[in-house]
């Protein structure tokens, strides 16, 4: 089941000796997150900034008891990485790798739900708690604390976003990036399903995508909640048009905005609210929350 | 990523599975040539375009023109047929360019033949997971889900979808389902397509057109098959993109952008639309730029030919803003065409990188926020033309 970290959540970085997760590393720990233990690809190494480096993912496990584990390995490891966390028993995963073979990832995934493991990503950027923890590469020390959290497919834009509510005055309580591949793991259910329950957390952001069928299935999820926090939606992509593509056998192409006017309707009768530009995430959420 | 329909039935053919006898032809000349070599007719001449050749219409109605193939009867009809693809002026691909046809693949050996049906092993984006679809001779579509294995479940599901109920048919079509499907899987690939599937007099069964659709994620795994996938985008700029590992989309505007992330670029698009402008290209550097990839990105924008100004929006989550002011400033010389040129930097080692593009006398414009910036540039834009 998916959660949201505190600083109290013990971390496992794997792969924390290369050069992307050596530098995420160093953030997080500056940020007060609590990695207790590493692996690393080089296996003489004990220690890494600090933090003991272990063998086996089973032996940091066994010395350290980590929650949470997140992976940065290269697209070739991932797979096997995140394989070796789960069946160490960690119950939620980190993917911070991208661009994952695409039969690799379907077979993360669903190894992941066999196995009842939480799995955030392939190319999540991670999950950020304001003042508490980031698990993955989540710049919290760019943003402001406030009570809006934010999940999406794509972290650069979440990042934007933050910074907006920042600027305005608006501020962020948790960010949570669930990966802008085709295919990921967790969807936008289970994560503002925690949000809602959040009591840092006012009112969420969620920024979707044009692929996949998340945002239909967020709207049925908020359609049923009694206790609503507002919701702000926006999907980019409405100006582009990629849609003479030679459909596959029983496929048909749609345009991008015939799916973003779908996915706008199916949230905005859940009573979820819609952000039409993407520069104006600031305003909106300032005004929304002054009324 | 999608190669031409003759390397895929190569790649068939050497797969065992039936494809007819086929030759590429580059002149009306040379495909009457090869067609003696194929033997009698009927031949299809299958314009050799990704994504634009299609053998779609039936076999008993070749009403297939518009999809750059044609169904010749005679051998007499070969070369008006052949001149006819070869002079063919607006073949269309996806990003909407003209596309001249240099050559035509030349296939023979079907003369009375039945549909058999038509399936694809793909990844389904959609509902996340594998999938098997058969469409049936009348249409009919019938999907089967895969978790890992092609079971005897979903074999047996799939030739009542085709509906083929005598012995032999079935066997041979259960061979070519798990033949395509190991090479679905050999490839990592994002689909394996096969239609129509037809039947010969003599019960054989044969492929008429086939397609490959590679996960741009594995491609690297399979470095003969590199120079073989066509270009989308102009040969030189999408051999940069790949080398670079860029994501590159040309659209067909006048304003190129340069973004690190691709909801921050699609939702950069769609700002300049709504300030009244319109992208030309957009090129993502990705999560890890480097000084060296910033410039080659910059460069890359630049040689798109409608190109009348740039935006390069930057949110430095896990990049420095400063890297990618040095990586801008290395590009100056390709800056003297006189194009405004407006940077948004905001993020890790934000001043610095803005103090960097300031001290460099270089013309730069520079913001902080992304409204400012796209409007910025919408202006510069207008006021050039």
């Amino acid at each position: 089941m998916f959660f949201l970290p505190t600083k109290e959540t013990p971390i496992l970085c794997q792969g924390i000796t290369s050069s992307i997760g050596a530098v995420h590393t160093e953030l997080a720990l500056a940020y007060g997150s609590h990695i207790v233990a590493g692996t690393s690809a080089d296996k003489n190494i004990r220690q890494f900034l600090g933090v003991p480096v272990y063998k086996t993912v089973s032996e940091a496990v066994k010395a350290k008891d980590p929650k949470v584990s997140v992976v940065f390995a290269t697209p070739t490891h991932a797979l096997k990485d995140v394989e070796e966390a789960m069946k160490a028993g960690i119950k939620m995963v980190v993917c911070i790798t991208e661009r994952l073979p695409m039969h690799e990832a379907l077979k993360m995934k669903n190894l992941a739900e066999k196995m009842g493991v939480c799995l955030v990503g392939p190319s999540s950027m991670g999950i950020g708690v304001m003042n508490q923890t980031v698990v993955g590469s989540v710049p919290l020390h760019l943003f402001k604390k406030g009570k809006i959290a934010l999940v999406g497919r794509s972290s650069s834009l979440l990042w934007e976003v933050a910074r907006q509510l920042s600027n305005a005055g608006v501020g962020v309580s948790s960010v949570v990036s669930l990966g802008a591949d085709h295919l990921i793991a967790t969807s936008f259910v289970p994560v503002v399903s925690a949000l809602l329950k959040d009591e840092a957390t006012e009112g969420i952001v969620v920024i979707g995508q044009v692929h996949g069928q998340f945002e239909y299935e967020l709207a049925e999820f908020y359609k049923k909640q009694k206790n609503k926090k507002p919701m702000w939606c926006y999907i980019p992509g409405r100006s582009l048009d990629r849609s003479d593509k030679r459909p596959l056998l029983g496929m048909q192409t749609v345009k991008f905005l015939d799916v973003i006017e779908a996915k706008k309707m199916a949230l905005m009768a859940a009573g979820a609210l819609w952000v039409d530009s993407p520069d104006m995430f600031g305003k909106v959420i300032k005004k929304g929350k002054n009324r | 990523m999608e190669l031409q329909e003759y390397h895929v039935k190569h790649i068939f053919r050497q797969a065992k599975l039936p494809v007819l006898k086929g030759v590429v032809a580059y002149t009306p000349e040379e495909a009457v040539e090869v067609a003696k070599k194929i033997g009698k007719p009927p031949y299809f001449l299958k314009a050799q375009i990704v994504g634009g050749s299609a053998c779609y219409g039936s076999l008993l109605t070749p009403d297939t023109r518009t999809n750059g193939c044609i169904y010749v009867k005679n051998r007499e009809d070969l070369f008006a047929a052949a001149t006819e693809l070869f002079g063919h002026p607006s073949w269309l691909n996806e990003a909407d360019t003209l596309f001249e046809i240099h050559k035509i693949y030349v296939e023979g050996g079907v003369n009375e033949a039945t549909e058999i049906g038509r399936f694809v092993f793909r990844v389904n984006f959609e509902e996340q997971c594998q999938m098997l679809s058969v469409v049936s001779p009348l249409g009919k579509l019938t999907s089967f889900h895969i978790d890992n294995t092609l079971t005897e479940d979903i074999l047996d599901g799939a030739l009542c979808a085709f509906h083929v109920t005598d012995e032999k048919t079935q066997k041979s079509l259960l061979n070519i389902l798990k033949k395509a499907y190991k090479l679905f899987r050999f490839y990592g690939a994002m689909a394996v397509e096969l239609s129509p599937i037809v039947q010969l007099k003599d019960g054989s069964l044969k492929i008429i057109d086939g397609r490959l659709v590679f996960d741009p994620n594995t491609t690297h795994k399979f470095p003969e098959l590199i120079p073989l996938i066509e270009s989308r985008i102009g040969k030189e700029r999408e051999k940069l993109a790949r080398e670079n590992h860029f994501r590159y989309m040309g659209l067909k505007g006048n304003i190129a952008c340069v973004v690190n992330g691709i909801g921050l670029g699609w939702a950069t698009v769609d700002l300049i639309q709504r300030k009244g402008g319109k992208v030309a290209a957009l090129l993502d550097i990705g999560t890890e730029p480097t000084k060296e990839t910033v410039t080659k990105a910059l460069r890359l924008v630049l040689s798109e030919p409608n190109v009348d100004g740039v935006l390069v929006n930057i949110f430095g989550g896990s990049t420095r803003c400063d890297l990618i002011a040095e990586g801008l400033i290395a590009a100056s010389p390709e800056m003297a065409t006189g194009l405004p040129l407006v940077v948004r930097m905001d993020g890790i080692n934000m001043d610095a990188g803005q103090r960097l593009l300031y001290e460099s006398r270089l013309p730069f414009v520079v913001k902080t926020k992304m409204d400012e910036a796209v409007r910025a540039v919408v202006k510069a834009v207008k006021e050039k033309r």
